[in-house]
């Protein structure tokens, strides 16, 4: 392993779970020294160690709140004062699922808002004189699939994600000349968590074989960025409904996208990690 | 002093009941069904018929115990309503923690296992160790879950101690958990032993005895809120099936399956079982682990425990004189 030599770092946000800590450990695996954002929260430094016993390269571990920007000033002031040499951000955190807008409080929201955009343009913009300070370097940005499909309870979700979609795409034409590298990821349904992957385990055939684990995307997600592409889109089924989102007419897709996740909510979800069943809730509800 | 054992008809509850009664502690055994009375029969034992879903019946078992060894779930490999591991080994659990809690139990031991953990090739996992890729399987989820649960209860103020043992071998009841016993039952009966493709790959493998020895360590030793790895030694399949090839004197026809039979193989027993009564043995889940390593290290137990590890040969010895005295036969196919 050469990454005694090696003094930059990739820094991943939202590391400690999910996409974020699968791609940690995918660039861990790589021989690349990690800096590792995420919520305070043990599971940070449970991964941190593991990092470094396996893969024998430098870790650091930053514990903090991302949508508050006092949070991303202090961040990006870390780094600097330390002298961390980063080359590669990965822009990962984010708050995702799937609520009725009328029903949900509007702090969700504003949070939402906080860390899927603010959060990632913010650290892009604070990181940016960093990153240029290498011949070479590159910025991933999660959006998500859904950008394609106008998916009910996905209002606010979605909106966040076509912002990130668009700010990667034209932030990529201009930081060519700087060798900064910008590509956007575009993930279908991930078992991030264990609520994602019941929940995906629970709808139909066709969310649940196109759901995807993270540590099956981090590989694909990597290389995409390393090759330049400018957006990634992991898993051939994801594919496939993006070809034939072009191809079906839009009653077809109507409905389809009506199915999507109809029967179960997020609070059933919620009840069903505390170990009470489904059916019996939807009676009570 | 009154202790309760959850579970106490099950493979490892069943055991660690009689060993507490031998040390002359007075055992409540909670149970499901009165027939298990015929397991329990020991002067220190009293069965009590109840249920961790119903929580008056763990009151009625729980009063006056000072202690509560939790060993009760639903361990299966597939359950035809997914609900049910959620229910029970989550659910049922939360009962169990509430009316320790409210009992005033002064310790509670909670026997996990270590599909917390994913596989991994060339990792040895140790207790610190956060779980890597994500859950496949409803059973470790369950588990996983019901982890957390019990330490937040730590924090509740009730003092709970976490136990992970490995796949578990060795004499005592047969039970649908009890993998590796099964396995040793075919090669004693059987001619052909169907095999993984790759027999370099490694597991945990721990006599009974020693998850026995090191449920009854953690409660008088372990710490709040930390868990131990109740493990053996981590052996390959090759030196597993020559070890109980040379103490059983059976040579049985091993025959390597590769990988996407195995699949296949598991793919069709669980279509099967979705149609009709039949209770996979297999499923492609297990196809999959099953052909993957997991290593891992018990010296944290070792450490701060005393905990004790009988040498792979030596349990299997024990295993297969037992299963050889008691005219074993094929009840689970």
């Amino acid at each position: 392993m050469n990454s005694a030599f090696n003094d930059t770092f990739t820094l991943i946000t939202g590391a400690s779970e999910g996409l974020g800590k699968a791609l940690a450990i995918e660039c861990a695996s790589k021989g690349m020294n990690v800096f590792l954002v995420a919520l305070p929260g043990i599971e940070l430094y449970q991964l941190a160690s593991y990092i470094r016993r396996k893969y024998k390269v430098l870790v650091c571990e930053f514990e903090t709140d991302l949508s508050l920007e006092m949070n991303r000033i202090t961040l990006a002031g870390f780094i600097k004062k330390q002298q961390i040499n980063i080359n590669m951000l990965i822009n990962n955190a984010g708050i995702g699922g799937s609520v009725n807008f009328d029903e949900c409080a509007f702090d969700f929201f504003k949070t939402q808002i906080s860390l899927n955009v603010l959060a990632t343009v913010h650290l892009t913009y604070l990181l940016l004189p960093e990153l240029k300070k290498n011949s070479r370097s590159y910025i991933l940005n999660v959006s998500s699939l859904c950008i394609f499909f106008y998916l009910v309870k996905k209002q606010v979700y979605g909106a966040t994600k076509s912002f990130i979609h668009f700010f990667s795409k034209s932030l990529k034409k201009e930081l060519k000349k700087d060798g900064v590298t910008v590509s956007v990821l575009c993930p279908g349904g991930m078992n991030s968590n264990p609520s994602f992957y019941l929940l995906h385990q629970m709808s139909n055939w066709m969310t649940r074989s196109a759901a995807m684990d993270p540590e099956e995307v981090a590989p694909v997600a990597l290389n995409g960025l390393i090759n330049g592409k400018e957006i990634i889109i992991p898993g051939k089924w994801n594919r496939v409904f993006l070809f034939f989102d072009k191809l079906l007419p839009g009653w077809l897709k109507e409905k389809m996208t009506a199915r999507h996740i109809k029967s179960i909510s997020a609070q059933q979800i919620a009840l069903l990690l505390k170990g009470k069943p489904i059916a019996e809730t939807k009676n009570a509800a | 002093m009154k202790i309760l054992v959850t579970g106490a008809s099950g493979y490892i509850g069943n055991k660690l009941t009689h060993a507490l009664a031998e040390r002359g502690h007075n055992i409540h055994a909670l149970v499901r069904s009165p027939s298990s009375a015929d397991l329990l029969r020991h002067q220190n034992i009293r069965v009590f018929v109840g249920d961790i879903m119903d929580p008056d019946s763990l009151a009625v078992a729980m009063k006056d115990c000072r202690q509560v060894y939790h060993a009760a779930a639903l361990a299966k490999l597939w359950d035809r309503n997914r609900n049910n591991f959620y229910k029970i080994n989550v659910g049922g659990t939360e009962n169990v923690l509430q009316a320790a809690l409210k009992e005033g139990v002064s310790k509670l031991v909670y026997t996990s296992s270590c599909g917390v953990w994913a596989p991994d090739e060339d990792h040895i996992y140790t207790e610190n160790d956060p779980r890597i890729s994500s859950f496949d399987s409803d059973y470790d989820l369950s588990k996983y879950l019901a982890e957390k649960l019990v330490r937040e209860y730590c924090y509740k103020g009730l003092f709970t101690v976490i136990v992970n043992p490995p796949r578990v071998y060795g004499p005592g009841l047969e039970r649908y958990s009890n993998a590796v016993n099964r396995f040793i039952t075919q090669i004693l009966n059987k001619k052909i032993i169907p095999l993984p493709w790759n027999l370099d790959t490694k597991a945990n493998y721990t006599f009974i005895d020693d998850v026995i020895n090191g449920h009854i360590l953690a409660m008088e030793k372990g710490l709040g809120g930390e868990r131990y790895i109740l493990g053996g030694e981590n052996i390959s399949y090759k030196k597993m099936v020559d070890t109980i090839a040379a103490y059983s004197g059976r040579k049985p026809v091993f025959v390597r399956i590769p990988p996407a039979m195995i699949q296949t193989w598991a793919w069709m027993e669980l279509a099967i079982a979705k149609l009709s009564l039949y209770e996979p043995s297999f499923t492609p889940r297990l196809a999959k682990r099953i052909q993957l390593s997991k290593m891992v290290d018990s010296s944290k137990a070792i450490r701060q425990l005393g905990y004790r590890i009988t040498a792979f040969e030596e349990g299997m010895q024990t295993t297969i004189d037992h299963l050889k005295s008691k005219n074993y036969e094929l009840r689970f196919q």
